[in-house]
């Protein structure tokens, strides 16, 4: 074991050995548990033990998310961009009221056990009252979607802007450096990591907040149809219209880890 | 903006001199209180300025009733209130009790096996990440639409931050202190109970601090979607009422079992950690 981990110093061959083990040891066996399940999903449906209205086959859900996806597409549309403005705003309500909370001590302490009280207390239930407040339309899901999005960033920036080593800041302070760049060039970067991992969960969120409204109010979105589905016991229709949410969800969330990456490498080369 | 007139008039506490507010804001007893004044007083600020403003500019009760008019309807409508929270908090309690059941046993299985444990592991990653409020429906097709489907709800909601918590828990007791115990030829099962368990202790419990919420909220999206009891379906019959005060009255009720569970499992929390000799 001479390896001192330099990429350059170790031969191609290696390499290569090293990626199939990582393949064999990461990727095969959550893989192999996958097509396990699927295979005992498929067979327990098709022996006949349980009827296709309670548990459609894999196949059948695939079927129907075919068959059905110009439909599903079309309803998943304002899902998706309900929930990219709900992430959106509530990304810059958060950072910026994280950012000016964290610049006085008094004003920390007056609002952040607040902030930590929404947290704590169930929002969701605060669904129908958005929707008194501003209709049923796509704008009351959107602003209830922000609403609940907002405090994981907003918790998440303060906590991040107290990330810096104390001893950086003393160094800035002495330096006579400005409190504008202080918190552009020391605070921020140090922020960063805290800050998306808020904007993960809030994506998270931002998503439930959408279907949330679309629960209730029943009118579009992937929501709908899945309450819709579920009321005609269409349960293939129901697992598919999930399976597409499940992929907008993702698809959300490695925007945030891409955009992650991308910020942070930026940060890095400077 | 301070609401303290005490400073107005000379204290009879000071020693000679009049009392200054500059005195009683640098003494050590309101540093000690600080943490606690500023927030009651924001808090408190921001009650009363939504009393004054629902007041002052008469706004209709359905939109915004003032908290009077909210503390109103708890009072008088207290028993109705209190006949749905019943069913509510039994099937967040049971709920909460079957994802912790789960979520601690499973993850403490897959401690035991490695192969197991990268198979399973990066799925329920994966199912983390994806919106599982929005499974509700499913459940209610498959478990009916009575408190069965309710808890179910709640114990799928809540299982995940547990189970997670508690992997990483396990994960991070310290090796040196796992090999010891091995060299000192104790079996697995003993290294688990006296080594590991109590390791993963902090990181279980913020896990169940996370899953008691989440399971308050399975409850009350599935009471939403189709029950006829509970705080969510109150709401929900209050909203097509018209009852605004109504909701905001089961509403308040939902934060105090929300902050009731989450101090609770606080409590557990540092009489483990007292009985661990921390």
């Amino acid at each position: 074991m001479t390896d001192i981990g330099l990429p350059l110093a170790r031969p191609a061959g290696q390499d290569l050995g090293g990626l199939a083990r990582y393949a064999a040891r990461v990727v095969a066996p959550p893989l192999v548990a996958v097509v396990l399940l699927l295979g005992g999903w498929e067979l327990l449906a098709r022996s006949g033990l349980v009827t296709a209205r309670l548990l459609p086959s894999p196949t059948l859900v695939y079927d129907t998310l075919i068959r059905s996806l110009g439909v599903l597409l079309e309803q998943a549309a304002p899902t998706f961009w309900g929930a990219v403005a709900g992430i959106v705003a509530a990304a810059l309500l958060g950072i910026a009221l994280g950012a000016a909370v964290s610049y006085s001590r008094t004003l920390m302490q007056m609002v952040y056990p607040t902030i930590v009280f929404f947290q704590l207390i169930p929002k969701v239930a605060l669904a129908p009252v958005f929707l008194l407040w501003f209709g049923t339309g796509f704008a009351a899901n959107v602003i209830f979607s922000v609403f609940i999005a907002f405090f994981p960033v907003v918790v998440a920036t303060i906590t991040g802007l107290q990330a810096a080593p104390p001893g950086y800041e003393r160094l800035c302070r002495s330096l006579m450096m400005p409190r504008w760049r202080m918190f552009a060039t020391v605070k921020l970067p140090f922020a960063l990591p805290h800050i998306f991992a808020g904007l993960r969960i809030g994506v998270t969120f931002a998503v439930i907040g959408v279907v949330l409204g679309e629960f209730i109010t029943a009118q579009a979105g992937l929501g709908y149809i899945i309450l819709f589905s579920a009321n005609n016991f269409e349960t293939a229709l129901l697992l598919a219209a999930i399976l597409l949410l499940c992929g907008v969800g993702i698809v959300l969330f490695a925007f945030f880890l891409a955009l992650e990456a991308i910020v942070i490498r930026f940060y890095d080369s400077r | 903006m301070d609401p303290e007139p005490v400073a107005l008039t000379p204290s009879p506490a000071a020693p000679g001199g009049a009392f200054r507010l500059v005195d009683l804001l640098s003494s050590p007893l309101y540093e000690r209180l600080r943490p606690l004044l500023l927030p009651a007083a924001f808090g408190g600020g921001l009650l009363l300025l939504w009393q004054v403003l629902a007041v002052a500019f008469d706004y209709p009760k359905v939109i915004l009733p003032a908290p009077s008019d909210i503390w109103a309807a708890l009072v008088t409508d207290f028993g109705a209130i209190w006949q749905q929270t019943i069913p509510t908090v039994r099937d967040t309690l049971a709920g909460f009790l079957v994802a912790a059941l789960f979520g601690v046993g499973l993850a403490s299985l897959l401690g035991f096996n490695r192969l197991v444990r990268d198979a399973v592991y990066p799925l329920v990653v994966i199912i983390q990440l994806v919106p599982k409020i929005a499974w509700t429906p499913l459940f209610i097709v498959w478990v009916g639409i009575g408190w069965q489907s309710r808890l179910t709800i709640a114990a799928f909601i809540g299982f995940f931050p547990i189970f997670i918590a508690m992997m990483a828990g396990l994960e991070s007791t310290d090796r040196s202190l796992v090999r010891l115990s091995r060299g000192l030829t104790a079996t697995p099962w003993r290294t688990f109970w006296l080594v590991r368990f109590p390791a993963a202790m902090p990181y279980l419990f913020s896990g169940l601090k996370i899953g008691i919420t989440l399971a308050v909220i399975g409850v009350i999206v599935a009471e939403f979607i189709s029950s006829s009891e509970g705080l969510g379906f109150l709401i929900l019959k209050s909203a097509a009422l018209l009852r605004t005060d109504l909701i905001l009255a089961a509403i308040t009720v939902l934060c105090v079992i929300g902050l009731g569970g989450y101090g609770a499992i606080h409590a557990g929390e540092i009489a483990v950690r007292r009985w661990q000799g921390e």
